[in-house]
């Protein structure tokens, strides 16, 4: 078996195919500065995983009465039924300088390397690390048909974060097949240390896959996607997506 | 919400029913779906002779390669996971420690400057541990990570300076009495011990005084290298049992 993995240019202006100028919520954009109350208590980290069903018991919601609410949070996209058009939030809400530095996928199984990028870190001419905006919103994942047979892949992401403790930072991410959901994963990394750099692998076990759905996968590159939110104290702070070919070429 | 095991990569109509698999008719789509079990152990009564011949060779095959190369939709019982935390001093070897056991390469590693989060399978258990670095300005926020565990793994440079041992002791002694973890199962590792000037387990155990002052806590201190990964993997089997003993106790209020 062979895997192929490449990822697209993470520079500033990478956008995902076909999609408008990302919109944001009319939210503010800047910390109102209140911390929630019973954020100050340390969250346990924890996993929980998602059905590869639609979520129970959470409401169904479409984009774009997200898109009109101040504040995006965790429920609201699980009640997610499809992959975003545009992007939940811009560049802008992200005020804790959390940065995604190096993401690293590997087979469970025989513990062989899948894929691994790194970001460099960008200097500014002060010497000090700049914030990059924009950099790494969307990646373009290749991969061959044998990706698909994988039964456990443990997906590891480094992030940094800034001066600002976090109380409470949560992923939740959704992979579909065109407009079916194939697996919704949530991980809660509770308190995140300032000023520190962070791994985190967590196992992606590979939903059943019937082997119609499989070959439409390869048949069809990237109509596999995912978007990846980010929230600190419940809000949504960043958003980032990624599409996937199976079918071993560009 | 449960957590999901290990599944057949295939799906979908068309699986075979396994007499002897833990669900029953009813909860066994295939078996619904009316596909006769070729599996070797006990044909099913009414099985037609053309499918004798089949079901021989499949005998062949051990129970658990068909348990798990046949499709019975629901996955085998997933092995039991616990949280843990994984403390020490920065340069004791924890991130290098964990590395090893998930057989990844240890190249590149510097000091933990935060948190290092990983699934670490065993044969009968899975540890999500939670690494945290052990500088003096991470370890201050130590406790911000201990609510949610279900057992400690504390690591010592067994080779480290007199100073050094002082200062763990001290952050061990806290771990042992800090409300989320004292009573929790704790495996504390005195750890490269490949270096020539390394004091033996039974030096830091005295050290530590562990026998008084741990006493009534569930621990075990041993000896570990990660020149040596066999021993590394056999004390945390000891220590997986540990937190199973636990989970077992009756919870108190």
């Amino acid at each position: 078996m062979s895997y192929s993995c490449t990822s697209t240019d993470t520079r500033q202006d990478a956008k995902p195919p076909g999609a408008r100028n990302p919109r944001c919520g009319d939210g503010d954009g800047d910390a109102d500065g209140q911390e929630d109350a019973t954020s100050d208590r340390a969250e346990d980290m924890r996993v929980k995983k998602g059905c590869s069903a639609t979520d129970m018991g959470v409401p169904v919601v479409t984009e774009e009465e997200l898109l009109a609410n101040t504040t995006i949070t965790p429920e609201d996209v699980l009640g997610l039924q499809k992959i975003t058009e545009n992007y939940l939030c811009g560049p802008d809400q992200n005020i804790h300088n959390i940065d995604f530095t190096r993401f690293k996928i590997r087979d469970m199984e025989t513990g062989t390397a899948l894929f691994e990028i790194t970001k460099p870190p960008s200097i500014g001419s002060d010497g000090k690390r700049t914030f990059d905006s924009n950099a790494g919103r969307f990646v373009r994942y290749q991969f061959t048909p044998a990706f698909l047979q994988l039964r456990q892949v443990g997906a590891t992401v480094e992030f940094t974060v800034g001066d600002i403790p976090i109380n409470n930072f949560r992923m939740i991410e959704r992979h579909y097949f065109r407009e079916q959901l194939l697996k919704s994963f949530d991980f809660e990394f509770g308190f995140c240390i300032p000023n520190s750099k962070n791994t985190c692998e967590h196992i992606y076990e590979f939903p059943p896959l019937s082997e119609e759905i499989m070959r439409e996968m390869i048949r069809y590159p990237y109509e596999t996607q995912s978007d990846s939110f980010y929230f600190v104290d419940n809000k949504l702070v960043m958003h980032n997506k990624a599409d996937y070919s199976y079918s071993g070429g560009p | 919400m449960g957590k999901p095991g290990r599944v057949s990569s295939l799906a979908g109509d068309g699986g075979l029913f396994i007499p002897g698999c833990s669900l029953d008719s009813e909860a066994c789509s295939a078996y619904q779906a009316g596909v006769v079990c070729l599996c070797g152990a006990g044909l099913l009564p009414g099985t037609m002779s053309e499918h004798i011949h089949l079901s021989l060779a499949l005998c062949r095959i051990g129970f658990y390669t068909c348990l798990r190369a046949l499709c019975c939709k629901a996955p085998p019982p997933p092995r039991p996971e616990f949280d843990v935390v994984c403390i020490g001093l920065t340069g004791t070897g924890k991130t290098h420690l964990l590395a090893r056991l998930c057989s990844e390469s240890t190249e590149g590693i510097v000091p933990t400057t935060g948190f290092n989060i990983k699934a670490v399978a065993f044969p009968n258990a899975i540890l999500n541990v939670k690494e945290l670095g052990g500088t003096d300005s991470i370890k201050k926020y130590w406790s911000r990570y201990y609510q949610g565990s279900q057992g400690v793994v504390f690591v010592v440079n067994s080779a480290c300076s007199q100073a050094e041992l002082e200062t763990s002791r001290a952050e061990l002694y806290s771990a042992l009495q800090h409300p989320q973890l004292c009573t929790l199962p704790f495996l504390i590792l005195a750890n490269q011990q490949d270096r020539p000037d390394a004091r033996s387990a039974h030096q830091i155990k005295k050290y530590f005084e562990l026998e008084t002052l741990a006493r009534g806590k569930s621990w075990i201190l041993e000896a570990c290298t990660t020149e040596n990964m066999e021993t590394v993997k056999l004390i945390f089997g000891q220590f997986i049992s540990l937190l199973e003993e636990k989970e077992q106790e009756p919870s108190r209020i």
